[in-house]
């Protein structure tokens, strides 16, 4: 087995455990810290594929300044185990939407067989380089480039809307 | 100029939406005038559209930055609904928010920045573009839904939206990332280039990110398994916004819907035929069984516009890659009557409702008939049109659907519809009944908004008929305009 292969299994295994362990624990900051966990094993997938910009920016984006936002606000607001709700009928709820997702998961798994005989293309050598993923910001994608700019200036918009306090 | 022109009506409305955030710094207190400086730009950016339209030999296709950004009659067309919705949107807001005493400027430049959106919407040729379309309508929606921060409902309307489209984005951005790894591509035609090939070994994932892209797109038009925000959204929303989200927000994401489906996905038909059916019987049947119960008018019309949706699904689920069997078309003047329907009947209740959301109960329209006449009238004729009664567009809209899936041989599917459509008759008329025929005096007397609330009711009544009577030649009223069924035969056979 190649070093690639063993690296993905441990990385993907990793992010799938703590993203189960981030729904199964009660207390907010156990939930926000395995979801760090569940981001830095992403960045180390994306490490792999050889996204480099990606993976710088999902170590400092998402693991760094999200999380710390995410951390801080569950510390100010100070959420009490017993202050939170009581989950009732936990198994019920999840068999049935097992259930409910079982021919999602069939159509994933016959895809699974299909695709392992299908030819990836190969990416260039500066595929994901901070450097080509500019030029194609520049170049091709200009003008999503531009609109996500409307984007967010709505949501500053919006932002400043829904906080501001009565004039 | 010839390259800027198929730019302006998106860059008008845009620039417009900047202009009114700018100068409700600049201009303190005189609120009003913001109202109609968007309203200028709407008109502007609807004139450009309409000589866009007459400048060239139809049906045209004119694709911009490597097919990114598309201007044909199909976009057009949609470009022509969404400004309409927003002009009646911006004429009754301007009474209603001196009313709920909100009146800030960023309404109107949310309304317009919306409109932005929804036009990329109908005109993006890539799903990067058409996710971003749908982004920049959805957040300035959220902010519109919640603009009554001190109404408990309309917060509750904004956090419920906001989670669940936030999900729903998820679902298509999932969806968007498996058609890409499928396929290579991100661009519309290059999809179905790819799709209608013999050898396409990766059919099960693309179906997979079909799956996904469908999940969040009914979530957006409020097919049944994904309807359960849209009641307490529609209920909690300011009453203006929410005939802008009923009309003009559907509209976009049918837009989206259709010529994603049409242009990309409809060699894969077999794939999403049978699932899309199946979710417009039970929308159909939702949809009316729960609008009989309502006694709030705008739940009730929020239940209505399920069952609507509905319909439109039959459409959808009978779309075939020719532009002659109509299909497309009918889907388009289906949703062009309904737009207009329903944002004229929001216009109505708007103006009737009174501070904090009251008198919105189907049973406080006792009497309004004859105090207001002009309302009563309008409101018949919206809900005749929203049932399908003849001469009005509502009717022509089914008529044209039905047969034209018949026509693909959906007879089940037809028949359903057709049972529903009499359903709907009973709570349509209801409305109309307690307005006319309950002995009751209506005692509020309304004051803001009466003219442009008049102007608005006399431009829709005027469109429903107009849709409807328009289809045929020997009663087409404006000589030498053509027929709106001929404009939707174009709009269509400029996508291919």
């Amino acid at each position: 087995m190649a070093a690639n292969t063993i690296f993905f299994m441990i990385f993907s295994l990793v992010a799938i455990i703590s993203g189960f362990v981030m729904i199964t624990r009660r207390h907010p900051l156990s939930a926000a810290l395995s979801l760090v966990v569940t981001f830095i094993s992403l960045a180390g997938l994306y490490g792999l594929l050889a996204a480099k910009l990606l993976f710088i920016i999902q170590i400092l984006v998402y693991a760094g300044a999200i999380m710390t936002l995410v951390i801080f606000s569950i510390m100010l607001l100070n959420v009490q185990e017993e202050d939170l709700p009581a989950e009732e009928r936990i198994i019920e709820r999840v068999s049935i939407t097992t259930l409910i997702l079982l021919p999602m998961i069939y159509i994933i798994g016959r895809s699974f067989t299909v695709i392992k005989d299908g030819q990836f293309p190969e990416v260039s050598q500066d595929f994901g380089t901070i450097h080509s993923v500019g030029m194609f910001l520049f170049t091709t994608y200009s003008f999503p480039f531009e609109v996500i700019s409307i984007l967010l200036l709505i949501s500053l918009l919006g932002v400043v809307v829904l906080a501001k306090r009565r004039i | 100029m010839n390259n800027i022109f198929p730019f302006l009506p998106i860059g008008i409305t845009l620039v417009f939406a900047i202009a009114v955030m700018l100068l409700e710094v600049l201009l303190n207190g005189k609120k009003q005038i913001l109202a109609y400086v968007s309203l200028l730009g709407v008109v502007f950016s609807a004139i450009t559209t309409v000589s866009l339209w007459a400048r060239q030999t139809n049906p045209f296709h004119l694709s911009f930055f490597s097919e990114m950004f598309i201007v044909d009659n199909y976009s057009l067309f949609f470009y022509l609904i969404f400004l309409l919705c927003a002009g009646v949107c911006i004429l009754t807001s301007s009474g209603y928010l001196i009313r709920e005493n909100m009146e800030h400027g960023e309404y109107y430049s949310l309304v317009l920045f919306a409109v932005t959106g929804m036009m990329l919407m109908a005109s993006g040729g890539d799903l990067l573009i058409l996710f971003l379309g749908l982004e920049i309508m959805t957040i300035s929606i959220y902010v519109l839904v919640g603009f009554n921060r001190y109404n408990i409902k309309s917060n509750e309307a904004v956090l419920k939206y906001f989670f669940l489209g936030a999900f729903s984005a998820g679902f298509i951005l999932y969806g968007i990332a498996l058609i890409y790894g499928a396929c290579q591509s991100t661009t519309l035609s290059q999809i179905g280039k790819v799709v209608r090939a013999e050898d396409f070994a990766y059919a099960p994932m693309a179906v997979m990110g079909i799956l996904l892209l469908m999940v969040g797109i009914l979530f957006k038009v409020a097919a049944v398994p994904f309807h359960s925000w849209l009641p307490d959204v529609y209920e909690g929303a300011p009453t203006p916004v929410t005939g802008f989200m009923i009309s003009a927000v559907k509209v976009a994401s049918f837009a989206f819907f259709l010529r994603l489906f049409l242009i990309s996905f409809i060699d894969l038909k077999d794939s999403w035929k049978d699932i899309i059916s199946v979710i417009a019987v039970i929308t159909m049947f939702t949809g009316n069984i729960f609008a009989f119960t309502q006694t709030n008018i705008k739940r009730m019309l929020a239940y209505s516009s399920i069952s609507h949706t509905g319909y439109l699904l039959i459409g959808i689920a009978s779309l075939s890659a020719s532009p002659e069997n109509h299909v497309a078309d009918a889907i388009l003047y289906y949703l062009l009557a309904y737009s207009v329907g329903s944002i004229g009947t929001f216009a109505c209740i708007s103006y009737l409702s009174q501070k904090d959301e009251e008198y919105v109960n189907i049973d406080d329209y006792a009497g309004v008939g004859f105090k207001y006449p002009l309302i009563g009238i309008a409101m018949s004729i919206f809900m005749f049109s929203l049932i399908g009664v003849p001469p009005t567009g509502g009717f022509f809209g089914k008529y044209y659907l039905f047969s034209a899936a018949i026509n693909q041989g959906m007879y089940p599917l037809v028949l359903i519809a057709i049972v529903n459509s009499m359903m709907s008759v009973y709570y349509y008329l209801r409305v109309i009944a307690v307005m006319y025929f309950k002995h009751s005096d209506y005692k509020v007397t309304n004051t803001s908004g009466k003219m442009s609330t008049n102007l608005v009711l006399v431009y829709t009544l005027v469109g429903t008929i107009w849709i409807g009577m328009g289809t045929f030649t020997i009663f087409s009223i404006v000589p030498g305009a053509t027929s709106v069924l001929e404009w939707t035969k174009v709009s269509i056979e400029s996508l291919f």
